[in-house]
C-alpha cells in the first residue's frame, strides 16, 4: 500500500508540470496584458513597457517559463502582479469558501443520492424510480448558473428565507454560515445528486441479479437486509468512482457558483486572474486545483481497498 | 513673472460651469418621522464590481473611485450639479496667463493616521505619480506639470507647460485624492491593502472578493461628521442579484440597478431611487488607419444606419438618451442641436461616395458581456439592413483594452466613463496621438479647436469651441455614439441624507440610518 501510494504521489510530478506548462501556455497565447489591466484606459506605449520590464514579461517565454518552474519547485508561487500579495496566501484565504462548499455539496448530493439511488434500485418502474428518474434528469439537464438565479428568486426574493448572496466565516457563526452557504451548496449538489444516484441504481440492480445475492436470499435474510449489507457495498465502487471524478467537475462549478452569490473562494479568484492577466495567481491556482482533483483520485482508488477488502494494492 | 491673476475663489462654475438639465428624476425622500441625523449604524453598500486597489495613485479602475471618495477627501470637490466646489483647497489663483495654479490648503486636517495634511504631503503624492517608475495611471494627468513648489505648509504652487482649464476638474479625481506619505512609505507595495487618507472613514479590512469594512474617522476635520459607525461594501457582479440584494435588504444601498428593473423601483415604497443622466456614453471606436473604416464615407454610413432610439429601447429599456457627441446633456458643452438623423437613404447615400454602393465588411471587437453582446447584435442587423456586414468578436474586457489602445481592431465597442470638465472626454480622444485617441483620428482643425478650448479660461468660448469640434467628430465619425450611460442607483428608505450625484460615486459623509 505504502510504496503504491508513493508510485502515485511521484506520478503527480509530470501532471504538475503538464498543467503547468498547459495554463502557462494559455494564458499567454491569450491576447491582452497584465500591464493594460494595471494601467486601464490610460496605458501608454512607454509606460506598457516599463511595467512589463518590472513584472519581468519582456524576457523570452521560454526563459520567463524556467523561472517560473524554478520557484515553484522551491515551493514559491510567485507574487500576484496586480497587488504583490503571495499566491500561496490568497489561495489559503479562499480555500476555506470553495472546501466548504465542495465538501458540502458533496455530502447533500450522497444524502440524497443514496437513498434515491436504493429506494430506485429497490423499487424499480414504481413511482419512487420515475421521481428519482426525474431529479436525476432535471439535475444533469438544468444549468447550474440558472438554477442559481431560479432559487435566490423562490427563496431569496420571495420566500425570503435565505439570504441571496455573501458569505459568513465559520468563525462567526455556524448557523450564520450555514444559512448563507445553503443556496449556493443546492446548487452545486444537484448534478451530483443526478449521476451518483442513476450510477448507484443501475450498479444496485446488476449487483441484485448476482448469484452470492440468490444465496444470501435462501438463506433467509430479509430483502432489505440483502439490498444494504450485500448489495450496496458491492455496488459502491462505481459511486466513489463517480463521486472522486466529480470533484474536477465540481470545481469547476464552483467557479460560476462563487461568482453568482458573491463568495470569496477559489473560483473567484481564478476569473479574476483570468481577466487581470494575473499570470502567477492563475498558473497558481489551477496548479493547486489539480493537485486536489489528483488527491481526490488517489483518495477514491485508496477507498475501493476500504470497500472491497479483495483489493490489494501491490 | 507675475502674470495677470485669471481666477480666484471659491466660485468656481467660471471654470466648470452649472450643470444644465442633469436629468435625474427621484421618488421624494419622506422627511416625516425623522428628527436629524443619528450617529451609529452600519451601511450595507451593493457595488457591481471588486475594487482592484484602493490605492488612488494606482487606480486605473472605475469602481475603486466608489471607495476612495469616502476615504479620500479629494482637494477639490463637486457640488451635485458637477461644479467644483472647495474642499481640502479652500480657494486657489490662477496666473501667468493660466500657466500657474496656487492652491490653499485646509488648515489643521490630519490623516487617518494622524500625521499632517500639508503641501509636503500633496507634493510627495505627485512626485511620486510623476516618476516613471512607479507606473501611476496619473502621470498622464500630471505630464503638463512643470514644477511644484511649497512655499509655506498650507500653499501648493503648481507651474503648467501650457495652460490647462481642466487642471481644478482633475483635483476633483484621484490627482486630487492624497495619501498619508508617512503610510505609503510603511506600506510600499501593499500601501494599495491599507490606504490612510483624510476622509470620512477609514479602512479597517478589505476582504477581496468578499468585503470592504470601512469605520467612521473619529478624527475627521468636519466636526460631527460622518454619522455612520461602519459602511460595508459587498461586490455583486451579476446585476440581478445586486438588485435582488437590495430588495431582500441584505444591502440598504447598490451603486446601479438592471435597466429592466428600473420601471418598478416607482412602486417599490421601501426604496427610494435616483435617475439622471451620467458623464459617460457608449461608442464604437472606429479604426480610423484600417480598411474599410479608413474610407469616411464608410464610417458615415454606419453613422447614419444606426437608430439609436431602437436601441436604447431594446437594451437600456428608454431609460437614457440618444449620444450623439462626448458630451452630455449634464455638460455645459452640450449641444442640443447636434444630431445625427437615423436614414437609411443616407446610408446608402455614403457608400456610394465610398465606391461600394453594395456595402462592405468590417469586424466589431467588444466586450464578452451579455448586454453588450446583444446591442452589438441589435448594431450588426440594422447595419445588415444597408449591405454592411458586421462580424461580432467578443472579447474579456483585458483584450478589448490592449487591442483597442494597440490599433489592432477595425471597430470596437469600448465607451468611457465620463469626467465632469468637457476637456476630459474630448481632448485625448481627438487629437492626433492623444492618449486616448485609439480610432487614430487626426484633423489639424479639431487639433486647434480642442487646444484652444484647452487654453481659454472662459466657459462661453471653451463651449463654443467644444460644439464646434463635435460637429465635425460626428460628421467624421472616428466615433459612433450610441447612449449617454444613465446613472440608477437605488437606496432603502432607512437611508437618510443621501443624494446622488452624476459622477455616480456614492458620497455617505452625510448620510445616516433610522
Amino acid at each position: 500500500m505504502a510504496r503504491f501510494i508513493v508510485r502515485r504521489i511521484i506520478n503527480v510530478i509530470p501532471v504538475a508540470f503538464i498543467v503547468l506548462l498547459v495554463t502557462f501556455s494559455l494564458i499567454h497565447i491569450a491576447p491582452g496584458n497584465p500591464a493594460y489591466a494595471i494601467l486601464g484606459e490610460q496605458a501608454s506605449p512607454a509606460a506598457v513597457k516599463l511595467l512589463d520590464q518590472q513584472m519581468g514579461l519582456n524576457q523570452p517565454l521560454g526563459l520567463q517559463f524556467v523561472e517560473y518552474l524554478r520557484h515553484v519547485v522551491e515551493g514559491n508561487l510567485g507574487y500576484s502582479l496586480l497587488d504583490h500579495q503571495s499566491v500561496a496566501s490568497l489561495i489559503v484565504s479562499r480555500l476555506p469558501v470553495t472546501f466548504e462548499l465542495a465538501v458540502l455539496a458533496v455530502i447533500l448530493s450522497l444524502l440524497i443520492a443514496l437513498p434515491a439511488g436504493i429506494l430506485a434500485a429497490y423499487r424499480p418502474n414504481t413511482w419512487i424510480d420515475s421521481v428519482s428518474r426525474v431529479l436525476a434528469l432535471v439535475g444533469a439537464a438544468v444549468p447550474n448558473f440558472w438554477l442559481a438565479l431560479l432559487l435566490v428568486y423562490i427563496f431569496a426574493v420571495s420566500l425570503h428565507w435565505f439570504p441571496s448572496l455573501g458569505w459568513i466565516p465559520l468563525s462567526q457563526g455556524v448557523a450564520s454560515n450555514l444559512w448563507h452557504v445553503i443556496l449556493p451548496v443546492v446548487v452545486l449538489a444537484l448534478p451530483l445528486v443526478a449521476i451518483t444516484s442513476r450510477v448507484l441504481r443501475g450498479e444496485l440492480m446488476e449487483v441484485m441479479r448476482l448469484m452470492y445475492i440468490q444465496v444470501a436470499r435462501s438463506k433467509g435474510v430479509r430483502e432489505w437486509g440483502v439490498v444494504m449489507r450485500h448489495g450496496l457495498r458491492n455496488a459502491l465502487i462505481p459511486v466513489v468512482t463517480v463521486v472522486g471524478l466529480q470533484v474536477g467537475g465540481l470545481l469547476g462549478g464552483v467557479v460560476i457558483t462563487e461568482s453568482i452569490f458573491s463568495l470569496p473562494g477559489m473560483g473567484q479568484l481564478v476569473v479574476d486572474a483570468i481577466f487581470n492577466r494575473d499570470y502567477p495567481v492563475l498558473q497558481g491556482s489551477v496548479l493547486f486545483m489539480a493537485l486536489v482533483v489528483l488527491a481526490a483520485n488517489l483518495l477514491v482508488d485508496l477507498c475501493y481497498a476500504w470497500i472491497d477488502p479483495r483489493i490489494r494494492y501491490n | 513673472m507675475i502674470g495677470k491673476k485669471l481666477v480666484v475663489l471659491l466660485s468656481s462654475a467660471a471654470l466648470l460651469g452649472a450643470l444644465a438639465g442633469c436629468g435625474s428624476t427621484a421618488k421624494p425622500v419622506a422627511t416625516g418621522g425623522t428628527s436629524g441625523p443619528k450617529v451609529g449604524g452600519t451601511l450595507n453598500v451593493g457595488i457591481n464590481s471588486d475594487f482592484v486597489t484602493l490605492n488612488p495613485a494606482m487606480s486605473s479602475a472605475l469602481i475603486d473611485r466608489q471607495a476612495y471618495i469616502n476615504i479620500f477627501d479629494p482637494l477639490l470637490k463637486l457640488s451635485p450639479q458637477m461644479t467644483i466646489e472647495p474642499d481640502l483647497v479652500t480657494h486657489w489663483t490662477v496666473s501667468n496667463g493660466g500657466k500657474r495654479y496656487t492652491l490653499y490648503l485646509r488648515h489643521g486636517v490630519k490623516f487617518q493616521d494622524g500625521t499632517p495634511f500639508n503641501a509636503q504631503a500633496v507634493i510627495y503624492n505627485w512626485k511620486w505619480e510623476m516618476n516613471p517608475k512607479n507606473a501611476s495611471p496619473r502621470l498622464s494627468n500630471l505630464s503638463l506639470v512643470s514644477g511644484l513648489s511649497a512655499p509655506n505648509n498650507y500653499e501648493v504652487v503648481v507651474n503648467l507647460k501650457a495652460p490647462f482649464a481642466a487642471f481644478l476638474s482633475l483635483l476633483t479625481g484621484r490627482t486630487g485624492m492624497i495619501s498619508s506619505p508617512t503610510a505609503m512609505q510603511k506600506e510600499g507595495s501593499n500601501y494599495g491593502l491599507h490606504p490612510v487618507g483624510t476622509g470620512p472613514f477609514e479602512v479597517v479590512s478589505w476582504v477581496k472578493n468578499s468585503h470592504l469594512t470601512l469605520k467612521r474617522n473619529p478624527n475627521y476635520w468636519q466636526k460631527g461628521k460622518p454619522y455612520l459607525s461602519k459602511i460595508v461594501y459587498t461586490p455583486i457582479t451579476n446585476p440581478q442579484q445586486e438588485y435582488n440584494a437590495l430588495t431582500t435588504g441584505q444591502e440598504d444601498i447598490i451603486d446601479s440597478v438592471p435597466y429592466q428593473d428600473v420601471s418598478q423601483l416607482s412602486s417599490n415604497a421601501s426604496l427610494h431611487y435616483a435617475k439622471m443622466t451620467g458623464l459617460g456614453y457608449s461608442d464604437m471606436e472606429l479604426n480610423t488607419t484600417k480598411s474599410p473604416l479608413n474610407n469616411v464615407h464608410n464610417r458615415e454610413a454606419i453613422n447614419y444606419a444606426i437608430n439609436r432610439q431602437a436601441l436604447i429601447k431594446l437594451i437600456y429599456f428608454g431609460q437614457t438618451k440618444p449620444a450623439y457627441s462626448q458630451f452630455p446633456p449634464s455638460s455645459w458643452a452640450y449641444d442640443p442641436n447636434l444630431k445625427v438623423p437615423f436614414s437609411d437613404a443616407l446610408a446608402k447615400e455614403q457608400l456610394k461616395k465610398a465606391g461600394n454602393p453594395s456595402g462592405f465588411s468590417f469586424t466589431l471587437l467588444g466586450s464578452n458581456d451579455p448586454v453588450t453582446v446583444q446591442e452589438m447584435q441589435a448594431i450588426q442587423s440594422e447595419l445588415a439592413k444597408v449591405g454592411i456586414t458586421m462580424h461580432i468578436e467578443p472579447v474579456d474586457f483585458t483584450t478589448l483594452l490592449t487591442d483597442a489602445i494597440n490599433g489592432n481592431y477595425q471597430a470596437d465597442m469600448l465607451g468611457w466613463s465620463g469626467r465632469p470638465d468637457p476637456d476630459q472626454n474630448s481632448y485625448a480622444f481627438d487629437t492626433t496621438g492623444g492618449s486616448f485617441n485609439d480610432p487614430r483620428y487626426s484633423n489639424p482643425e479639431v487639433n486647434t479647436l480642442l487646444l484652444q478650448a484647452r487654453e481659454s479660461t472662459s466657459e462661453s468660448t471653451r463651449a463654443a469651441l467644444y460644439q464646434k469640434a463635435a460637429k465635425i467628430i460626428a460628421h467624421q465619425a472616428p466615433y459612433i455614439f450610441i447612449a449617454y450611460t444613465p446613472v440608477i442607483q437605488a437606496w432603502s428608505t432607512k437611508v437618510h441624507g443621501y443624494k446622488a450625484y452624476p459622477d455616480d460615486l456614492m458620497r455617505f459623509t452625510d448620510v445616516w440610518m433610522n
